[in-house]
């Protein structure tokens, strides 16, 4: 039941925030001080709950990547294979 | 290349979490060769076990179980809310209502049967087919609202994780809640029941963490799973990508002989979480041995009002009283297996009512209400396990991947 939803904050006021859904605007409650507009937020049942980082967004990736270099030096994957991996994560931010 | 600071992260999301047949094929590459050197050093097996329904989904609605090579095995753990909150809760809200308390509740638990029948209803759906108050809400705002509008003696039926109770937390601390609203207290913390689930099930290799109840506790709370219990746990995002490079992870350190926390969905959990809300809970709440159904009192694992703020509790307030560990009786009924299915210890397929007298149209037990409820999950998306099925999935259409 606590699905997050992903949406946009469009405005802050004292006691609610304007959260854009992808063309659904809600009014919804923050539990959290440090919130401007622009900022992306993850909202559960009508609380944002937290702040999506940009500085974080690819962290994701940081073990794989490890993973794959080890890989690459025990010799079962190859070093294009690799990059190749690198390239489909970096792609996505030119589309 | 355009900059990260410019981006929409929603789309962004999507595009790399999750309509990315490329990147998930690559990463199933990765799993299949660590497998392979596992395999090597002795292992036949690797347990790896979820414990949020929204994994659960997403290993299912993506076919994630046949993707990945043989020997893995994804079980479902205690993920969702509305299957483990007990019926004595759900008995209590069919009363009032029918006693003409308003109740609100979300919608997952608008149809959650209870074990005994108050005047002949059991459920809340049934409650106001016969004439009781039930007002299905989205939030806790829209049930404050509606009380501050229509003046209502009313309750509402507080299910939830520590996802959700930092929202009824902040409204009480922050006096929103009105003095004719009273909470009906059901929240329960997962670290106690993945621990519990570890122990009983046993063999568990690895942990997929729930990534929103991690938003507010923090990778943190994972802690005592891999350091006690020596089980890699990643915390884990939504996105098949999510959950594949979660399942790399816990490879990676079996592999290694390590059990750490790792934090997979950084984008929006951190170390110590929503410190914030963490404080709203701690404040108004304080945490009690509590019951999960079908499962019984698990210690330390529900919380309950703080003295300072018990007049908003609806069992003070209408002489109700939570079962002591001799007086909780078994809440499920006749032959209905939630209970081992929480725990992630048998599928949905093993129940004898599965898709017989218990299906998504008319549920028998708790698991088959809840969206996030395994058999729900399961009977929904049951197809999906057979690998013709996955290719007309969009994002794996086309893979060669066996
Ligand atoms: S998101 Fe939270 S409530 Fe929803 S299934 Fe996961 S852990 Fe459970
Ligand atoms: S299939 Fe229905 S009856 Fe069987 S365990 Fe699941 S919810 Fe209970």
């Amino acid at each position: 039941m606590c699905w997050g939803v992903y949406g946009k904050v469009l405005e802050v006021s004292e006691k609610y925030v304007k959260v854009d859904f992808g063309g659904v605007v809600r009014e919804v409650l923050s539990s959290l001080d440090d919130i401007s507009p622009g900022d992306y937020v993850v909202v559960h049942a009508g609380l944002i709950i937290s702040k999506l980082s940009r500085e974080e967004f690819l962290e994701s990736f940081k073990y794989i990547r490890e993973i794959a270099e080890k890989l690459v030096e025990d010799g079962e994957l190859s070093r294009e294979e690799l990059e190749e991996m690198n390239r489909i994560i970096s792609k996505w931010l030119e589309e | 290349m355009k900059g990260l600071e410019s981006i929409d992260l929603r789309r962004a999301t999507n595009i790399l979490f999750r309509s990315n047949r490329e990147l998930a094929l690559k990463i199933l590459k990765i799993i299949e060769l660590t497998w392979a050197q596992l395999k090597k050093s002795g292992y036949e097996h690797l347990r790896i076990m979820n414990f949020c329904g929204t994994h659960e989904w997403t290993t299912t609605r993506y076919g994630l179980r046949s993707l990945l090579p043989e020997g893995i095995e994804l079980l479902a753990g205690p993920g969702c809310p509305v299957c483990i909150t007990p019926s004595h809760y759900v008995e209590a809200a069919i009363k009032l209502s029918l006693e003409g308390v308003r109740v609100y509740t979300y919608g997952d638990a608008y149809k959650l049967p209870s074990v005994k029948k108050i005047n002949g209803v059991k459920s809340l759906d049934e409650a106001k087919a016969s004439g009781g108050d039930v007002v299905v809400v989205y939030s806790l705002l829209d049930a404050i609202r509606d009380v501050v509008k229509n003046r209502v003696e009313s309750t509402f039926l507080a299910i939830g994780f520590e996802t959700t109770y930092p929202a009824y937390a902040l409204a009480i601390l922050k006096e929103e809640t009105p003095e004719n609203l009273s909470y009906i207290v059901a929240g329960r913390l997962t670290p106690p029941a993945a621990e519990y689930a570890v122990e009983r099930v046993g063999g568990v290799d690895g942990v997929i963490a729930p990534g929103h109840v991690s938003t507010i506790t923090g990778g943190e709370v994972w802690i005592n799973l891999a350091e006690k219990y020596s089980i890699p746990t990643v915390v884990s995002g939504f996105e098949p990508i999510d959950v594949l490079l979660s399942i790399a992870e816990i490879l990676k350190q079996k592999s290694r002989g390590e059990a750490r926390v790792v934090i997979e969905y950084a984008r929006a959990v951190t170390w110590s979480g929503n410190v914030n809300a963490k404080k709203a809970i701690n404040e108004v709440f304080e945490v009690h041995d509590a019951a999960w159904r079908g499962i019984g009192i698990i210690p330390k694992s529900g919380y309950k009002l703080r003295e300072e703020y018990r007049r908003f509790d609806a069992f003070d307030r209408y002489g109700f009283r939570e079962p002591t560990r001799d007086e909780w009786c078994y809440d499920l009924l006749p032959g209905c297996r939630c209970g081992e299915v929480i725990i992630g210890k048998i599928k949905p397929s093993e129940c004898s009512l599965f898709m017989k007298k218990c299906t998504p149209d008319s549920p028998y037990g708790p698991c088959m209400v809840s969206s996030e409820g395994t058999c729900r999950i399961h009977a929904l998306h049951t197809n999906v396990n057979n690998i013709d099925e996955i290719r007309k999935i969009k994002w794996i259409e086309n893979s060669n991947h066996q």
